[in-house]
């Protein structure tokens, strides 16, 4: 079963610099983490933009100590060599030592960046 | 010492350049890391896997997909692991690629050229790959890594292997399994792994030594000389 832990829609606009999401908390019982990235038109097809994604997890409750866990960089106008489009980045984890813990999503955009913003564990 | 698993974690991206994963746990010291990477074919290549614990990194050995239906994989280790926590990064040169990573720590392998053996296959649909030697032996460390770019499947663990990672991407559409077992036998390796139906995989095999077994050196020690007991109701004249 899937479970949603953090949802952004379509017209997020997440700013230029570095960002921190709000925390959610990962529930036990769940193997896998993914975070799906929608990127809006025209940002999609933006060479310019540059993104460096990272899921933080406090190392226990209410230290408000986050550890990085899991990240991925992506570039605008990333061509899928599946599909020949744009693609919108997303990631997928084990979940390992996020099982039970507050979670955050650390952002590094170059320029603003519209789009949707889904975090699910299954 | 047994060659055993400490801990693995598995991840993969898609549309991206780069995927980084922490360990669950810190490693310890002196074990080995092994780094399996799975990447886009058949342009775009694979580099070596860093991390952020300072640990020597080497490759053990790497395959490129020889089709546009089979992806390039490698795979990284450290031979004596630095303690502390660590983050393991996977990189290929395409900027929208859809890397695969695993990680595992394993205890009880040579610290000091642990590689004894390995094999590649660059694009085949039977999921069978074997080391090229004999060198094995009984005890050590098998891992094997199968990468199928660009198809989703459920891939699950080959005969013999113990334990396993799966990351199967159902949206972006590929998949890979790494297992791991204690050789049983020594001589050639095979890993297999089943789930797959006519795909072309990227395969590797390495086998790490196990460390010497537990002999110690003898220690010295003096064995004093027998002196005949005298009896006492005896006159020695």
């Amino acid at each position: 079963m899937t479970q949603t832990l953090l949802n952004l829609p379509p017209s997020t606009v997440l700013p230029a610099g570095q960002s921190t999401s709000a925390n959610f908390t990962f529930p036990n019982g769940l193997s896998s983490v993914t975070t799906q990235f929608t990127v809006q038109p025209p940002d999609i097809t933006d060479p310019t933009i540059t993104m460096d994604f990272q899921l933080w997890r406090e190392t226990f409750a209410g230290s408000g100590v986050f550890l990085f866990d899991h990240g991925f960089t992506w570039v605008g106008n990333s061509i899928s060599a599946k599909t020949g489009q744009p693609v919108s980045p997303s990631m997928t984890a084990e979940v390992g030592p996020l099982a039970g813990k507050a979670c955050q999503l650390r952002l590094t955009l170059s320029k603003p960046l519209h789009t949707a913003v889904l975090v699910t564990g299954s | 010492m047994s060659v055993a698993v400490v801990q693995k974690r598995s991840a993969f991206g898609n549309g991206v350049a780069s995927v980084s994963l922490a360990f669950t746990s810190n490693n310890a010291a002196g074990n080995l890391l092994v780094y399996f990477s799975g990447g886009d074919p058949p342009a775009a290549t694979l580099s070596a896997s860093t991390d952020s614990n300072t640990n020597t990194i080497a490759n053990a050995t790497s395959v490129a997909g020889t089709s546009a239906t089979s992806g390039n994989s490698r795979v990284d280790y450290v031979a004596s692991s630095n303690s502390g926590a660590n983050t393991v990064a996977s990189h290929d040169s395409t900027t929208s690629g859809d890397p695969h990573l695993h990680i595992w720590e394993i205890s009880g392998c040579a610290t000091v050229s642990p590689v004894r053996d390995s094999g590649t296959v660059g694009n085949s649909a039977t999921a069978s790959v074997s080391t090229s030697g004999t060198t094995a032996l009984t005890g050590d460390a098998a891992l094997a890594f199968f990468w199928d770019w660009p198809a989703s499947k459920t891939l699950t663990v080959g005969t013999g292997y113990t334990d396993s990672t799966l990351a199967n991407n159902t949206v972006g559409g590929d998949a890979s399994i790494s297992e791991f077992k204690a050789t049983t036998a020594g001589g050639t390796q095979t890993a297999t792994c089943a789930g797959n139906s006519t795909d072309a995989l990227s395969q590797i095999i390495v086998v790490f030594k196990a460390a010497a077994g537990g002999f110690v050196p003898d220690e010295d020690y003096w064995i004093p000389p027998v002196i005949p007991p005298v009896d006492p109701i005896v006159t020695v004249y």
